[in-house]
């Protein structure tokens, strides 16, 4: 039919890239596919660590990626960025995932900044930012307990202010990296006779301080999660960010750009590549294997329109209120369906891990499956934002 | 308590959105309106202007618009031939005869006539696939049964798929003047209302086939996936109409001492509702947003109803289960909305046969699935053997280094 180029619907939602996009995809491909060669992938495997990659290279290859100039493109100049659109920022996230790169999943190179741009004074984004865009330094998220999952807002760990130093004690569970990081995003309690959300505050931890021990668990994925001891670690003033007592507005106010950054859909179209090529032209021969892939072919669809959906809210400047939510449970139902597929449709050798012989596809679908049970728990998992999606979205009253 | 309604706005923009408000808000005021005189109402408000191409000075925005409409006709839950008016006029562009019927197209356009598609085979007893054909002899009969055709009985003329001769069979399309001599309509009661019907016809005296051959053939080809994707839309109206009914309900109902919105479950359903509506939403957007641009979309429509063919029937079994006794009754609108999901999920093929589209693309070449995001995959390895529990099916290629970027 003849296409009407020259009307634009005004406001309505990018279905594909732009040619800048397009550019920075390309761009970011060929770095990676240079760094994250099978060979690089052999030698410097790290079991203990989540992806696998091991931590001189994770630190290397940060490194190099914010020599080439793919981190921070949206941040400010002044601050080491390059002043440019947010959605590369989003498309440098996506395809690490999609190369199954190391783990920057702390948000240290996208959602963290961010809450550094917004809620840190002068000094410390000077302090932090430049370094950040370097790739030299990484933080870890400090807020989850053993007692404050869900409940983020029950958080222990007490900063008592001591003239200009606070001292911090308690711990930290489930710290993501925690153990790569050279400072800590730390949330704690500064007022325990205030109502819990009221007092709270967010602090920057060097990682190096006295007083910090780090331990860590085996995961079902294999890998090593960590946890941090806060033993009269101490603080300074300088390191408080923002207001005393005003941490839980900027953690829920980084909420969003966290969910935006995990519902990215780079991993799912990664594994979907993956189930393809290792189906091979199965699709011919079995109707059901055939049925599968389509299914999964229009939930990753779903997902990669939805980047390009918390795209288009963020250019129209509306504060997502669910949006982000709904991303996060399309990319991680999507991710667990495509694994539950690889379980089925490799009939006896799905269960053949990475090193055996006969495992399928490296063994990468059998290792996803069981790293990828925290997508059910973590970050809201699947209850939690829901939760959120009918308060916020719906406009329903709290349970 | 109470709360703002979920803001959905268009994602096809601005215009779209207004169009939508002001669709869905005068078609619900005329819920009870006679057919022909809400007919001629849309026409007037300019709507069936999308049936013009815009080499016939259609508007730009047509076919966004012609998806807006169709959404919005759902979620008003009134049925209209609006989506068999403009199958009509993409069908006549496609088989390259626009132009000679413009006449018949400023009329639809109008609102003084209406056509709609007669294209879906009634199956004969023998399994055997075409039931109409025409035949030369003194001139032109037509012969056969249709299925599936919208507002037959209402109609002045049916735009009728045939096969042409005993020789070629070439597939062709032949114009009916609804009353003509030998032409039968028989309605089929549906789910979703009476508005689709069988139409027999019994030695018709026929015109010349406006067209015929592989134009035509691929014309109809295009004319079930353009159904589907205006189906699709619907559907995605429906949706929104029910989840908007549910919300209003589980905020008012009150047992155990509260709204039962503020229920855990009921929360999670709602949000599982939404879910499922905006993922229509998004694929329905995107093969609109293709066939505006003139770009292949088949891929595109496909997904956009097979998913919509499952998640919206889901959308409305979530919102039966929320809204309990009061919603069963025909007294209150949800049920209706229900019934049109049944038919829309139906029409111009299901989950089933979308998927079976797509995996028939994954079988010539596994990467005509795959989004065009940049990234290229390796062909995979021919597969060839017939798996059984005791020789089970090697996909054992050792993970590929994926290709990245352009």
């Amino acid at each position: 039919m003849a296409s009407e180029r020259e009307y634009e619907p005004n406001g309505a939602m990018r279905f594909a890239d732009t040619p800048e996009q397009r550019a920075l995809r390309a761009a970011v491909c060929a770095f990676l596919r240079r760094e994250l060669t099978p060979e690089a992938r052999r030698e410097h495997h790290e079991p203990d660590q989540l992806g696998g990659w091991s931590v001189p290279f994770s630190k290397a290859f940060h490194r190099r990626l914010g020599a080439a100039g793919f981190i921070g493109l949206s941040w400010p100049v002044e601050y080491g960025g390059r002043g440019r659109d947010p959605s590369l920022d989003a498309i440098v996230v996506r395809e690490i995932e999609y190369h199954r790169g190391p783990n920057l999943d702390t948000g240290t190179i996208s959602f963290l900044p961010r809450s550094i741009l917004r809620y840190c004074d002068e000094t410390q984004k000077r302090a932090f930012l430049p370094r950040l865009a370097r790739g030299e330094i990484e933080f870890f998220l400090g807020y989850s307990e053993p007692e404050a999952g869900s409940d983020l807002a029950g958080l222990r760990l007490r900063a008592e202010a001591h003239g200009d130093t606070f001292v911090l004690r308690g711990q930290k569970a489930f710290s993501s990296s925690a153990h790569m990081a050279d400072y800590g995003w730390v949330a704690a309690c500064t007022d325990p006779d205030a109502p819990k959300h009221r007092g709270i505050s967010l602090f920057i931890v060097d990682m190096q301080s006295p007083g910090l021990t780090i331990t860590a668990s085996r995961t079902v994925g294999g890998w090593l999660h960590h946890a941090v001891y806060f033993d009269d670690v101490e603080v300074p003033r300088a390191l408080l960010v923002g207001e005393l007592n005003a941490g839980w507005r900027m953690i829920m106010g980084a909420l969003d750009h966290e969910r935006a950054m995990l519902a990215s859909p780079g991993a799912v179209e990664g594994a979907f590549d993956e189930l393809l090529v290792a189906t091979a032209n199965r699709a011919r021969e079995d109707a059901a294997a055939a049925d599968l892939l389509a299914r999964l072919a229009i939930e990753a669809e779903v997902v990669a329109l939805s980047a390009n959906w918390l795209d288009s809210l963020r250019k129209a400047g509306s504060e997502p209120q669910y949006e982000t939510s709904l991303a996060l449970i399309f990319k991680r139902e999507t991710q667990r369906a495509i694994e539950a597929a690889a379980m089925q449709v490799f009939g006896p050798f799905a269960p053949l891990q990475a090193g055996s012989p006969y495992a399928p596809a490296g063994g990468v679908f059998e290792q996803d499956e069981r790293d990828h049970l925290y997508y059910h728990f973590a970050a809201g998992g699947f209850d939690i934002t829901r939760n959120v999606i009918a308060a916020r979205g719906l406009g329903l009253p709290r349970d | 308590m109470g709360g703002v309604p979920v803001e959905l706005p268009s994602l096809l923009g601005e215009e779209q959105e207004l169009l939508y408000r002001n669709a869905v808000r005068f078609l619900r005021e005329r819920r009870e309106a006679d057919r022909r005189t809400l007919w001629r109402e849309m026409a007037a408000l300019g709507w069936l202007d999308v049936c013009l191409p815009p080499a016939l000075d259609g508007p730009a925005n047509g076919v966004l618009s012609a998806f807006t409409l169709a959404e919005a006709q759902g979620a008003a839950g009134v049925q209209t031939p609006f989506v068999a008016a403009v199958l009509v006029t993409w069908l006549l562009r496609d088989a390259g005869v626009a132009e000679q019927r413009r006449d018949l197209l400023i009329d639809l356009a109008a609102g003084r006539v209406l056509a709609v598609p007669v294209v879906v085979d009634a199956p004969l007893p023998d399994r055997s696939q075409t039931s109409s054909f025409t035949r030369a002899g003194d001139g032109w009969r037509l012969d056969g049964e249709k299925l599936f055709v919208e507002f037959a009985v209402a109609a002045d003329a049916l735009l009728v798929s045939a096969v042409t001769g005993e020789g070629e069979r070439e597939p062709a399309l032949v114009l009916v003047p609804r009353q003509a001599e030998g032409v039968r309509v028989e309605t089929l009661r549906s789910a979703g209302g009476d508005y689709q019907d069988a139409v027999r016809f019994a030695s018709v005296a026929i015109d010349a086939p406006l067209a015929a051959g592989a134009l035509v053939a691929e014309a109809l080809e295009r004319l079930l996936l353009h159904g589907a994707a205006l189906r699709a839309a619907e559907l995605a109206g429906i949706g929104r109409a029910a989840l908007d009914l549910t919300l209003d309900y589980v905020r008012i109902r009150s047992q155990f001492g509260r709204p039962i919105g503020s229920f855990q479950a009921v929360q999670h359903h709602c949000a599982d509702m939404l879910r499922d509506l905006t993922a229509t939403r998004l694929l329905v957007a995107q093969a609109a947003w293709r066939l505006h641009e003139g770009l292949p979309a088949a891929r595109e429509i496909a997904m956009a109803k097979a998913k919509a063919s499952e998640a919206i029937p889901a959308l409305l079994r979530l919102a039966h289960q929320v809204t309990g006794g009061v919603g069963y009754y025909r007294d209150y609108p949800l049920e209706g909305y229900y019934r049109r999901a049944i038919d829309a999920a139906a029409s111009y093929g299901g989950p089933l046969e979308h998927r079976r589209l797509l995996a028939g693309l994954a079988a010539q070449n596994p990467a005509l699935l795959r989004r065009d995001d940049g990234h290229t995959v390796p062909d995979g390895a021919a597969g060839g053997i017939r798996p059984s529990i005791l020789r089970p099916f090697p996909p054992i290629l050792e993970r590929k280094g994926r290709s990245g970027g352009a």
